[in-house]
């Protein structure tokens, strides 16, 4: 009896170790959760200077809060990101966790000067997950001023941000969500380089970041979603506009939804929704050395305002404009096609598609894409759809000219 | 010998979540590049080979483990170091997986944990369920067979739902050609994780079904194959080739990925809960082929021998490498250098004698 009370004895003590849970546990008033990082160049230019857009969980729940920001961003320099993590330590009396980062913001000059020295961290952190969103702050505004905005709908601002562009990449279609893996593989794409999402600040840089900002209707301050950058290998070499980034955007198929403005010959304007668009690239290899590339795009859109007096009963009249929006279509992504061939650099992996659809031909043509590229023919097939003209077939402007 | 039985339907679970273990959660068949998934399945077709020949001894000698038919066959002394190369080769597959397990949990979530504790607790667990016996751990494995099924439905319907796949980026198929594929499958794909089913010659004397239970291993086979070189194929349409070669983790990594309207996200946990429980049958069924073995080999009693082979195992597992990169590169190499010897030489030797064996006694019945 004796014994086998001994034994429970011991069983009991050693339970003691593995009862005290996990080994890595950090409870959540231990953590100062970052919602967002921005990268900046040091003033001398040899270090990162990287803010932490840190939650302040007690203005967040709104019981204890003491009407102070909801957020706070901190700064750190270091040879390294994970280094200036370690050396917020300094300022920050938590643990920085990371797993919550929804933006990373990094600044013109940065991107640049190249960006391949700071991706490994994003890449290889276990916490961070790939779906982080990468920014470029535009207009010489930093990275840490993007950060230290503060919105009115939406207290974490990074998350703010990261919604403003899942808005309008579904509504206006000029930008689309850029992940941390997007850009590591477009990085790897020989002649080739990520696009990234440029964010600027509309208005004042000094309010933005002030809480009096948001007691006005009109803020003197605004975190906006701004043009796309376009990078060669890892550094920025421009900027493509709005019509740029949608012929872009056009051509890799991704677009949800924009609106097209057209002028047809002395019948006044009409604005239409592209509802729908399906793009296909074929890469045609007639003459095995001169590779031409076909894109056929089939958008279906709908009218939506229009200051003209033509009369929609008759399908004649759809066809027609269809031409125009046809040629509004084409000339965005013309206009993005000849940026990018002046700048040498395939942002619509045309190579990539050449490689997957002629394997054989890509061995060859490999080394000499660069050449190939800028004067790479393109051919361009759209077929737009006029489906409907929402409550109204004709304009009141109609009946105007009637009288 | 223990009197129990394994029903067709325990062993089939226990030999998926064996064959899943860590084959699923480390980058397979990573040396053909995005072709990846044709190497697995060549692997899988390989293994099934493989499988009718062990199978094959099995029939020969329902009620017999292999340490014992390789002294029939081949005699007291050559026989038997067969059966103890074979009990080496066991523990030592089981001590690295047991680290395979530890070092990727560490990488991933418990960064803080020493690896000490992480093994110590897997090890405890594996010791505690063999020492209750072989029937209890197929019992569990059924059991958490339909947990790996129900965590692999909600990762694929949450990364099919999120619009994260592209299929193009596994195009062009075959690019550079037949070599990569083959190469991957010579050195990796069909030892890992076909051909280490070996291991279950040692607990297919207890199948109370001989001809279910056979065609129940070749059925779990080409399952497994089937959901590995799926796995693979999803994870490189998600993150593309070049990312998920230089992850130590890509199902990690890919299912980090994946997010539903941003509100079903950062389900990666699970895949860590399917890395734990495959890798848990690994090393159990590893440990007892080991185990068993000895016990039949020197006459030990099963459960007295299993305690002090259990801490070799433990402590051998710290100390098998320095590094993570240390045990891949050492495992690799062994794969294609050390492994075809117990996976394919040892066994046809083993099923040639077989065959004359079988053909003497028909004579013998015959006469």
């Amino acid at each position: 009896m004796k014994k086998v009370k001994g034994m429970l004895l011991l069983a009991m003590l050693c339970a003691i170790l593995p009862l005290s849970g996990c080994w890595d546990a950090e409870e959540l008033n231990r953590r100062a959760v970052v919602s967002g990082i921005g990268i900046d160049l040091s003033p001398d230019k040899k270090d990162y200077l990287v803010s932490f857009q840190v939650i302040i969980a007690d203005e967040i729940s709104g019981k204890s809060g003491r009407g102070a920001t909801p957020t706070m961003v901190y700064s750190a320099r270091g040879r390294s990101i994970i280094e200036a993590i370690r050396k917020a330590s300094l300022l920050v009396p938590r643990l920085m966790s990371t797993a919550h980062v929804r933006i990373v913001v990094m600044s013109e000059e940065l991107a640049r000067q190249g960006i391949s020295d700071i991706l490994d961290f994003l890449d290889r952190d276990s916490d961070i997950r790939l779906t982080a969103r990468i920014y470029v702050a535009k207009n010489g505004v930093k990275a840490h001023d993007i950060l230290a905005g503060l919105s009115a709908m939406g207290k974490i601002s990074a998350y703010t941000l990261a919604q403003k562009t899942e808005m309008t990449s579904q509504e206006f279609g000029a930008n689309y969500p850029v992940e941390v893996d997007d850009l590591i593989r477009d990085i790897l794409v020989p002649n080739s380089g990520p696009i990234i999402n440029g964010v600027e600040i509309l208005g004042s840089v000094e309010e933005v970041r002030k809480k009096s900002n948001l007691e006005k209707t009109d803020n003197l301050g605004l975190v906006r979603m701004s043009n796309m950058a376009l990078f060669k290998g890892d550094r920025l070499k421009g900027w493509l506009n709005e019509e740029e980034s949608l012929g872009l955007i056009w051509i890799k198929g991704i677009l949800d939804k924009t609106s097209i403005v057209i002028t047809p010959d002395d019948l006044g304007e009409l604005s239409l929704d592209v509802r729908r668009s399906k793009t296909s690239t074929q890469v045609v290899l007639k003459d095995p050395e001169h590779p031409v590339v076909v894109v056929k795009v089939t958008a279906q859109l709908s009218v939506r305002e229009m200051n003209s007096t033509i009369d929609l009963r008759d399908p004649k009249a759809l066809n027609e404009l269809e031409v125009y929006v046809n040629e509004e279509i084409l000339k965005r992504m013309k206009s993005s096609v000849k940026k990018a061939q002046s700048l040498n650099c395939d942002i619509f992996g045309f190579g990539q598609t050449l490689e997957r659809q002629h394997p054989k031909a890509w061995k060859h043509l490999k080394g000499k894409w660069p050449d190939l590229f800028p004067k790479l023919e393109v051919e361009y097939h759209v077929d737009s759809i006029i489906r409907n003209s929402q409550m109204r077939d004709r304009s009141f402007k109609y009946d105007m000219k009637k009288e | 010998m223990e009197t129990t039985k394994l029903s067709p339907l325990q062993f089939f679970s226990l030999l998926v979540l064996f064959q899943l273990g860590t084959a699923l959660v480390v980058n397979l068949g990573m040396e053909a590049g995005k072709d990846a998934w044709i190497a697995v399945l060549s692997g899988m077709v390989i293994g099934a080979v493989l499988y009718l020949g062990y199978a094959f001894l099995y029939n020969t000698f329902p009620d017999k483990l292999p340490s014992q038919y390789s002294r029939i066959l081949y005699g007291k002394y050559v026989g038997g170091a067969i059966g103890f190369a074979y009990t080496a080769f066991f523990m030592n597959k089981a001590t690295r997986d047991l680290m395979d397990g530890g070092l990727l949990v560490l990488a991933s979530t418990l960064k803080e944990t020493p690896l000490f504790i992480t093994n110590m607790m897997m090890m405890l667990t594996i010791v505690y369920v063999l020492h209750k016996g072989i029937e209890v751990l197929a019992r569990t494995a059924f059991i958490l067979l339909w947990v790996v099924v129900l965590i692999g439905i909600i990762i694929l319907l949450l990364v099919v739902f999120s619009g994260i796949m592209d299929f193009t980026r596994l195009l062009p198929v075959l690019s550079h050609g037949f070599q990569p594929v083959l190469t991957s499958v010579y050195r990796q794909n069909y030892q890992f994780p076909f051909g280490e089913i070996i291991c279950f010659t040692a607990l297919m004397p207890y199948l109370n079904n001989q001809k279910a239970g056979t065609r129940a291993g070749l059925m779990s086979v080409l399952l497994s194959g089937l959901i590995l070189s799926a796995a693979m194929a999803i994870t490189i349409s998600v993150l593309g080739a070049e990312i998920a070669e230089r992850s130590i983790f890509p199902l990690l990594t890919m299912v980090g990925k994946a997010s539903i309207a941003d509100f079903i996200q950062r389900m990666d946990i699970l895949v860590v809960m399917v890395l734990i429980i495959g890798d848990f049958f690994k090393i159990s069924v590893y440990f007892y082929a080991a185990v068993i073995s000895v016990s039949d080999l020197m006459n030990i009693p099963y459960r007295k021998i299993l305690y002090p082979l259990a801490l070799i195992v433990l402590f051998s597992s710290l100390t098998i490498a320095r590094n993570y990169s240390e045990h891949v590169k050492k495992g690799g190499q062994v794969l294609y250098m050390m492994d075809p010897l117990f996976y394919v030489v040892l066994p046809a030797a083993l099923i040639v004698a077989a065959l004359i064996y079988r053909l003497r006694s028909r004579r013998q019945a015959g006469a």
